[in-house]
């Protein structure tokens, strides 16, 4: 890879401006490990030059936080909780993939954002980092298995 | 008479937000559709002014079913959507013709700025 991307760097800062943008309260990056318990996982993936797996950790008490911002006063039912939990993963990663892209200057593509456990793909890339981020209303983990597709 | 909008997104927030923000204005969201598949079926039902597009949906997406509907209706004005919007994709939506791109979140300025040069 000719051009440097500080991949922990960019998401931290993708993350912390998106949360910022959508619910209107602040992530704060966390350089030491945390652990987690009572999460929602969500999953998403990257296709192209950046390709990866992404995991999201969530503690219970943020994604309500999250949902009840992201609904105003609209009623929360079950069958769109998951839609709008996806959402907001979805800009999320958005956000940090293209400014990935636009310091490479080549493309990567996300996949639609998987709610819950498995259903992922199960190549395994080679290079891993764990992202963790705190709140007032919770914690939250990134883990992300990728690599770069250097022939692309 | 209100301009009317079909948002075709597999999120229901953006045609929340959508609604929220076109409320009082000379726009009125008339439909939503949670894919291109659907957006296609409600564009030919409800024959909107405007869609609204978002790029990354399951089945065919965003960008496969604008081409589908400028080939049905050369006339028709789309807005395209997407969390993800680097350089690439922007010469991407050019290349087919899209004018615009907006990035999520959705911004009420922005989403009116870009309604009002969809008039011209």
């Amino acid at each position: 890879m000719s051009v440097q991307v500080n991949v922990v760097q960019t998401f931290v800062d993708s993350l912390i401006s998106a949360t910022e943008e959508i619910v209107d309260f602040p992530l704060e990056y966390r350089k030491e490990s945390i652990k987690i318990l009572d999460t929602e996982e969500i999953h998403i993936q990257s296709e192209g030059i950046f390709a990866s797996k992404m995991c999201f950790q969530l503690e219970h008490s943020l994604v309500e936080e999250i949902l009840k911002r992201m609904l105003k006063h609209k009623k929360l039912t079950s069958d769109i909780r998951d839609l709008y939990l996806g959402e907001y993963i979805n800009i999320l990663s958005g956000h940090a993939l293209t400014r990935i892209n636009n310091i490479i200057g080549k493309s990567s593509r996300l996949t639609v954002p998987i709610v819950g456990a498995g259903a992922i793909k199960e190549k395994i890339y080679k290079q891993n980092c764990v992202i963790a981020f705190t709140s007032e209303y919770g914690d939250m983990l990134l883990h992300i298995n990728y690599e770069w597709n250097e022939y692309l | 008479m209100k301009r009317t909008i079909l948002v075709v997104d597999d999120s229901p927030f953006v045609y929340h937000q959508l609604k929220d923000m076109v409320e009082d204005s000379d726009y009125e969201v008339i439909g939503s559709a949670k894919s291109g598949e659907e957006g296609l079926e409600q564009f030919r039902q409800l024959k909107p002014d405007i869609v609204i597009l978002d790029i990354i949906m399951p089945g065919i997406d965003g960008l496969e079913t604008a081409r589908i509907l400028m080939e049905e209706n050369a006339e028709v004005k789309i807005v395209m959507l997407s969390s993800l919007f680097d350089a690439n994709l922007l010469t991407e939506v050019k290349k087919m013709g899209l004018k615009f791109l907006l990035p999520k979140p959705l911004e009420k300025d922005v989403l009116f700025a870009t309604l009002a040069l969809l008039e011209h």
